[in-house]
């Protein structure tokens, strides 16, 4: 009986229900619904990125390096990665710039050396907007250049190549995608350092410091073998002295110099006015700390001249000849 | 006749010549009358066809048998008056059905009587009067035994006679017997307040698996419940009937104690406890389904140690039960961007749980349900039309069906119920030609319902 009550009631919540389905869907009802998950999963298949529109110093022609310091180079690029932008770098190594003569020995692979090779910093990736639909990023690379690296302009030793800025980008699967590059020319940069002072100790007139050196040290700041010019005035450039004294002056002649030390005065060669510098071979290559010792001596004349005298020395770096 | 000699009887029936017999065999294919009262210095036999007393008195100095192949005249009113007085040994064989019938109908009691002087053995013999006069069986001899007899009205008392045995369980006393014994009275045991899940309306069954359905009941048995055997109680859909054969869809039987769990029993009471495990795919006969006029019936029967007693029974609903089971993964290994699983499937196999013919809905989300993609990936997301799927196995991924965020029933799916019913469903995939990578991971929501 029960049952058969249950079976009535059941029959009318039946005709409720058909009733309410009718009604266009108005409301969702499936009492006999049983739901199941299954997980489903799929691994995409690695698409490796790709660099593009590398520049160099935002397309400048070329690199003008800092007498005894450093330059910083920078290198832009874009990476496009299909599986989305924040697959880039998402591995280990991460994306990479190397900045190098473009000639030197492996190339993009070069072991660093300042002269011509630079593993760059990197800062990236940017401009990347997660999710999938962004397929690309950028980075901004960055070398500090010592301003002794290769030369590569008219007239230098490497004046047939350039400097390249290859990039490499790197996503999770760790491989080396496709690669892009710029090029740049590093100029040459021809300068030098030296003792600032040259003090002779006392002396009579008409005497001469003979054997006696007093160094001057010329440190090559630049990417080329340099020589020395010298050249020398009194007060005022090119006035052919090599002193002026509280009393008189002394002719440009009389103060001398020798690469070799401990050169008899009388052997030395005499300074000549900067008007027009003698050239000394003095062949410094371009380096971390090339230096070179130029010898100084110097005579007074037997009368004229008294007190104390003070005179310029003009230092110039001309590229080896 | 001479004495030792002995007439046959071979014909076709007849009366009887008037003749004095010594041994009378009757062996023929019709009636034979008995037209006088006989006296026979032998033996009596009848072996085949059909003997009419007539009511005449025969008396026999041997033994008076009636074998399988005899058999008394069918009128109500045969043994009327007839008086046979044996002195030797009586043996009356009747056959299972085909009883030896004595009939008679008579004035008071010994409507006809039967008197032996020896032993009696009677083995399926019906004395039924059809009328409340008594007939006499008068035995003498010390062994008078009775197997597969039913007897009524027959009086074997008197002074020096012989009770009759019939104690051996097979005779049935149909009353007003005097002097026979059947022994003591069985009375077989009666079931009641037979109850399904403690008169629950409906089964509700646990999907894949069983489900146990309690049937309980009491059983009395006058003759105390330590009479009681055990009981057989039959869980079946009611149209199928308690007959049928045991089928985990509509029919169960369990017998005995070790099945049927006996209360310990108090007097002449004691309840039984049935525990059926009905399976997942039983079938339903709630609104809807294909069964729904029909229901459940417990039938309880108990039986003692003489026979099964009477039974009751309870109804109940079976509920429908639409559900599935499915292979938890659909992994497509790997495919590169833009590419797609061809004509490789990644199957499925969804199972009917319940007891319905079912359909499959399917549907998907990435990471929550109507999001719209069918993956979500370390990178990005594969849209939900990119997973697809197909009856059919190794159809191309072009012609497969997209799925979709909303549930679309495959109405041709109609997976029928039952022990293990399984139907494929076939997947494939394509990964977008950029914006997703590494790992993709999605679900796919597989609802029954009914077809």
């Amino acid at each position: 009986m029960l049952s058969h009550i249950f079976k009535m009631s059941s029959k009318i919540i039946f005709c409720l229900l058909f009733i309410v389905s009718a009604f266009g869907g108005l409301f969702s009802f499936a009492p006999d619904a049983k739901a199941i998950l299954a997980t489903s999963s799929v691994t995409v298949t690695n698409s490796l990125p790709v660099a593009s529109s590398t520049s160099i110093d935002a397309g400048a022609v070329s690199v003008t390096l800092t007498e005894s310091a450093t330059s910083t180079v920078t290198a832009t690029f874009t990476v496009t990665d299909n599986n989305g932008c924040e697959d880039i770098d998402s591995g280990t190594p991460d994306t990479v710039a190397v900045f190098y003569r473009t000639n030197v020995a492996g190339g993009a692979a070069c072991t660093p050396d300042a002269a011509n090779c630079y593993s760059m910093s990197c800062t990236g990736p940017t401009a990347c907007t997660p999710g999938g639909s962004d397929l690309t990023a950028t980075f901004s690379c960055t070398a500090d250049v010592e301003f002794y690296a290769d030369p590569t302009d008219a007239g230098s030793a490497y004046d047939a190549t350039t400097w390249t800025a290859t990039a490499t980008p790197r996503d999770s699967a760790g491989t080396d995608g496709t690669p892009n590059a710029d090029t740049i020319e590093m100029d040459s940069l021809t300068a030098l350092d030296v003792t600032s002072t040259i003090s002779y100790s006392a002396l009579a007139l008409g005497a001469d410091t003979a054997t006696e050196d007093q160094p001057t040290t010329v440190t090559n700041t630049g990417n080329r073998t340099i020589d020395t010019q010298v050249g020398g005035y009194g007060s005022v450039s090119e006035d052919t002295y090599s002193m002026v004294c509280t009393i008189g002056n002394i002719a440009v002649a009389l103060e001398k110099y020798s690469l070799a030390a401990a050169t008899a005065y009388a052997s030395k060669t005499a300074l000549v006015t900067n008007a027009t510098p003698d050239t000394v071979q003095t062949s410094l290559a371009q380096g971390a700390a090339s230096t070179d010792i130029i010898y100084w001596g110097m005579g007074l004349p037997a009368t004229g001249v008294g007190g104390s005298c003070a005179g310029k020395v003009v230092f110039t770096a001309t590229n080896d000849s | 006749m001479q004495s030792g000699s002995t007439v046959t009887y071979d014909g076709t029936g007849s009366t009887l010549k008037d003749w004095t017999y010594h041994h009378l065999t009757i062996n023929g294919s019709g009636t034979s009358v008995f037209g006088v009262n006989e006296t026979l210095g032998g033996n009596f036999l009848l072996t085949a066809g059909v003997a009419d007393f007539n009511g005449k008195a025969i008396t026999t100095g041997g033994d008076f048998t009636i074998g399988t192949g005899g058999q008394i005249l069918t009128d109500t009113d045969a043994m009327d008056g007839a008086v046979i007085t044996v002195g030797g040994n009586c043996d009356l064989d009747g056959e299972s059905g085909d009883q030896l019938n004595f009939k008679w109908t008579g004035a008071g009691a010994g409507a006809w009587t039967m008197a032996v002087t020896g032993n009696i053995d009677m083995d399926y013999v019906t004395f039924t009067p059809a009328s409340t006069n008594t007939a006499l069986l008068q035995v003498h001899g010390a062994v008078a035994t009775a197997s597969n007899t039913v007897t009524a009205y027959s009086d074997a008392s008197g002074a020096g006679h012989t009770e009759i045995d019939a104690d051996d369980g097979t005779n049935t006393n149909s009353g007003n017997n005097t002097n026979w014994n059947f022994g003591s009275v069985n009375s077989l045991p009666v079931a009641s307040s037979v109850s399904i899940d403690s008169s629950a309306t409906d089964i509700i069954l646990t999907e894949g698996t069983t489900k146990n359905v309690v049937c309980a009941g009491t059983v009395t048995d006058d003759d105390g419940y330590e009479d009681i055997t055990s009981v057989t109680a039959k869980l079946y859909r009611t149209g199928v009937g308690a007959g049928a054969g045991d089928d985990n869809a509509n029919h169960y039987t369990l017998t005995g104690d070790a099945n049927c769990i006996p209360s310990g029993g108090s007097v002449n009471t004691e309840t039984y406890t049935c525990t059926f495990a009905v399976y997942f795919y039983a079938d339903p006969t709630d609104d809807g389904s294909p069964d729904s006029a029909d229901d459940w019936t417990c039938q309880m029967t108990p039986t003692d140690t003489v026979g099964a007693g009477t039974a009751d029974t309870d109804t109940i609903e079976m509920d429908s039960l639409t559900a599935l089971s499915v292979t938890s993964t659909i992994n497509y290994s790997s495919l590169a961007l833009g590419a797609d699983t061809g004509s490789t499937d990644q199957t499925t196999v969804v199972t009917n749980t319940g007891n319905r013919t079912m359909d499959s809905q399917v549907d998907g989300y990435g990471s929550g349900d109507g999001d719209g993609y069918s993956m979500v990936c370390t990178i990005g997301a594969a849209t939900i039309g990119n997973e697809k799927y197909s009856l059919l196995a190794s159809t191309a991924y072009a012609s497969k069906t997209a799925l979709t965020d909303t549930a679309f029933q495959l109405t041709s799916f109609n997976l029928a119920k039952g022990a293990s019913s399984t139907k494929n469903i076939y997947w494939g995939m394509g990964v977008p030609a950029s914006g997703v990578g590494t790992s993709c991971t999605g679900k796919v929501v597989f609802t029954a319902v009914n077809h």
